[in-house]
């Protein structure tokens, strides 16, 4: 065991911590996904990234990548690094592109496909978003009733996706498909990728509790060729599987949560009220090292994953249903103890004169919500753990 | 960075495992429980002869020289049998002290003999207090004509009377710094003024109040320097509460692993109780615990060995562990029903000794007190980049 970075690996990371200070415009710190009025500013950033060759660190050579000899790690390391900044929508976006949808691409894409995709991907000109969720169709996926028809050299692809975040500012979207007539639940799935701006496609902005924006994507007979077939036809299901893994991995990732909170914790350590320092309360100091050794164990299994998918063809499943499942379980929580122990001041809002950490977590209370529930929740995650890892029996077809 | 065990390690981990499953049924701890001293001897005789008694001693004292991690990961196979001795007091807190502070004269007269099985120390170390720090001890040791004079009691002593030595930790100095002015001294176990209360603990183990009145010492009995124990008691504790992180791991495992397969098997409502969603969720929420905290346990161990400094990650472990293990026992026991609540339950030994342990070497509160003080007081930023360290 060591639980030390490689000399290689430490030198990327100090390298990128770096790169940050210097480049990461300030506009978009602080933000839990990126807004569309930071968007350009958002991809400039990600482009100095791109240049340095850093979106592709892992990839093949062939494809505008560095061939993965860098450090297996440097995936990890960089979306590590962009959290410890306070960038966590920048992780969100860079994780779409990269870790999602760039690997899975490279596991199962067509070779024309990664061709055609790839290399504009590692040079941060494209945007996408996930769109797999429907009005009627949340934690059960399997049920999805939008369709793909078969037309010949194209398919026609029909209905409605919900909580398609940056669907808005998207260039394509990664849409999970019933693309065989007649199939029910997890067979007869495919993963098609469908031009945001193709006609056909209406998107509709609409607003969570904290101000961040989220998307209704309605698709009418949209044309889509089908050489934007990911993978094999009728096998989206297990493609999705993998991708999800990966997704809760790194969007999910549980710094997310150890860094804002350790970001809290540096301001109570110097956090005065009528000249009493916070840090000399007993209730306040027990309460907030109770909630550093919970949020430990989640930094600990982010870890264990990370090490582990150095190896690129293990998916860490359970590890990474067990981050995002704790990291759920601690949304309100560490919100609440973070609000309570600023009293007040911790409901004052982005912007506002006085707010403590410019109203980080007054948000974040409204962002809390959208933990439960997002890349699976809390259940969903559950479930993969008892059946997948503990082998109890399935309660679901 | 790497979370994988060596091939040693995983080798000296399945010959464990072998060794106490074939020796340790489940059946066969619970009737040790009614031995007078609380532990299987004949199994103590073969930990000695498997090397285990000396493991962390150099190979000069008959040892195998193991890190603490190591030690972490024998702990937790002994933890998933629930096995009963006096290993904590005897080989990772009173027997290490000597490694790290006695004497030649001491170490050549004892440590052999403990690494035999033939020599049993008990530790009393804490007070009424019950917490492992300095301030805690009130007894003292005033010098008298060439040889030391104790008053005072330790409370929580495991294996007092088991034990034929006992290492003691005494005040000889009021310093104003309560980590100035502690001495150790060693101690027959029955020497006159020493006064045994019998203490029954949840565990089953054996403890005993030890009043001292007036009881006599050599000069030559104080282990290290007087006045300076804590320089070596502090190191020991440490890292005796990162290894005891492993058999709290393999105890909060073994219940998990009942309540797993009994929820496979046991049928209401038609089906096994291990289909219904709301025993999954208890169940995964669980596992992913016990698995966080084997890790915070490992990497707790793994910073002493490494010398890097560990106060906070061994405390974040002591207390995590402390909860996951007591959550776990509980919710095995919970998912037996009313079977779990009988003391014939095969969930009862770990109930018990998870909260044993949780409480033993500082409860949750007393880790989360230095946690508070290592993240609040003192500035930490910083420290992962001088270290390299991935868990930032």
């Amino acid at each position: 065991m060591d639980f030390r970075y490689t000399p290689d690996e430490q030198q990327f990371r100090l390298e990128v911590r770096r790169f940050i200070a210097e480049h990461c415009p300030r506009e978009i710190r602080g933000f839990h996904e990126i807004h569309a009025e930071h968007v350009a500013l958002e991809m400039a950033f990600l482009k100095k990234m791109a240049e340095r060759g850093w979106l592709g660190a892992a990839f093949p050579r062939e494809y505008g990548g560095l061939g993965g000899e860098r450090a297996p790690m440097a995936e990890y390391i960089l979306i590590d690094e962009l959290h410890h900044a306070d960038l966590e929508g920048v992780a969100v976006t860079l994780t779409y592109i990269v870790g999602i949808i760039g690997n899975t691409l490279l596991q199962v894409g067509s070779a024309d496909l990664k061709q055609e995709f790839l290399p504009r991907m590692l040079n941060a000109e494209l945007r996408f978003a996930i769109a797999y969720s429907e009005p009627d169709s949340g934690n059960d996926i399997a049920s999805i009733r939008t369709r793909a028809v078969d037309d010949g050299e194209d398919f026609l692809i029909s209905g409605q996706k919900r909580f398609i975040t940056c669907a808005d500012t998207s260039d394509y979207l990664w849409t999970l498909v019933r693309s065989e007539a007649g199939s029910s639940r997890h067979k007869g799935l495919s993963i098609v990728l469908v031009p945001s701006r193709q006609p056909g496609v209406t998107i509709q902005v609409f607003e969570m509790m904290n101000g961040i924006q989220t998307c209704e994507v309605y698709l009418d007979e949209v044309r889509v060729p089908k050489r934007y077939l990911v993978g094999v036809r009728g096998h989206g299901w297990q493609h999705l599987m993998e991708a999800l893994a990966r997704e809760r991995m790194t969007m999910i990732n549980f710094k997310a949560v150890s860094e804002p909170f350790e970001r809290f914790v540096q301001w109570v350590r110097v956090a005065e009220m009528d000249g009493e320092r916070l840090a000399s309360d007993p209730v306040v100091r027990q309460s907030i090292a109770n909630m550093h050794v919970k949020i430990a164990g989640g930094k600990m299994m982010q870890l264990i994953a990370g090490a582990r998918t150095a190896d690129k063809n293990y998916v860490p499943t359970l590890e990474a249903a067990a981050c995002k499942m704790y990291r759920a379980m601690l949304s309100w929580e560490k919100a609440t103890l973070a609000m309570d122990i600023m009293r007040s001041h911790g409901l004052l809002t982005v912007d506002t004169p006085g707010a403590p950490l410019n109203g980080w977590w007054a948000a974040e209370y409204g962002w809390a919500g959208h933990e439960l529930s997002g890349a699976g929740g809390m259940d969903l995650n559950r479930k993969i753990i008892a059946q997948q890892g503990l082998n109890l029996p399935r309660w679901s077809n | 960075m790497d979370v994988r065990l060596t091939d040693e390690q995983q080798m000296m981990v399945d010959s464990a495992r072998e060794f106490l499953q074939a020796t340790c049924p489940l059946a066969t701890v619970r009737q040790w429980e009614h031995l007078p001293d609380g532990y299987p001897a004949q199994i103590w005789a073969r930990m000695a002869e498997m090397g285990w008694l000396g493991a962390v001693y150099p190979e000069s004292y008959g040892g195998m020289g193991l890190t603490n991690l190591d030690m972490t990961l024998l702990m937790r196979e002994m933890g998933r049998v629930a096995l009963p001795g006096p290993f904590l007091s005897t080989v990772l807190l009173a027997s290490r002290a000597v490694l790290e502070g006695g004497t030649e004269a001491q170490k050549a007269a004892l440590l052999p003999r403990i690494a035999a099985g033939e020599l049993l120390l008990s530790f009393a170390f804490v007070e009424e207090s019950a917490r492992p720090e300095a301030a805690t001890v009130r007894t003292t040791a005033r010098l008298d004509h060439g040889s030391y004079v104790l008053n005072g009691t330790k409370h929580f002593v495991a294996f007092a009377e088991q034990a034929d030595r006992m290492l003691v930790v005494v005040r000889t100095r009021e310093a104003g710094d309560p980590e100035h002015g502690l001495t150790m001294f060693l101690l027959d176990a029955r020497a006159p003024g020493i006064e045994h209360v019998s203490l029954g603990t949840l565990a089953l183990q054996p403890e005993a109040k030890v009043l001292l009145h007036d009881v006599r010492v050599d000069a030559a009995d104080v282990v290290g320097r007087v006045d300076h124990a804590w320089e070596i008691l502090d190191p020991v504790l440490q890292a005796a509460t990162a290894i005891v992180c492993g058999y709290m791991t393999g105890i909060a495992e073994a219940a998990h692993e009942l309540g797993v397969s009994y929820s496979k098997e046991r049928v209401q409502y038609g089906q096994p109780i291990g289909a219904f969603q709301a025993i999954q969720n208890y169940l995964a929420t669980a596992w992913a615990k016990n698995t966080m905290g084997e890790y915070l346990g490992y990497y707790a161990a793994w910073l002493i060995d490494q010398g890097i400094p560990s106060r906070e990650a061994v405390s974040t472990a002591k207390a995590f562990v402390g909860y996951a293990a007591v959550e776990s026992t509980q919710l095995a026991t919970q998912l037996h029903g009313g079977l779990g609540a009988t003391v014939d339950a095969r969930t009862t030994p770990f109930l018990r000794w998870a909260k044993q342990l949780q409480q033993t070497l500082g409860n949750c509160q007393y880790h989360e007190k230095v946690v508070a003080a290592e993240i609040l007081d003192r500035d930490p930023s910083g420290f992962d980049e001088k270290h390299a360290l991935a868990l930032v």
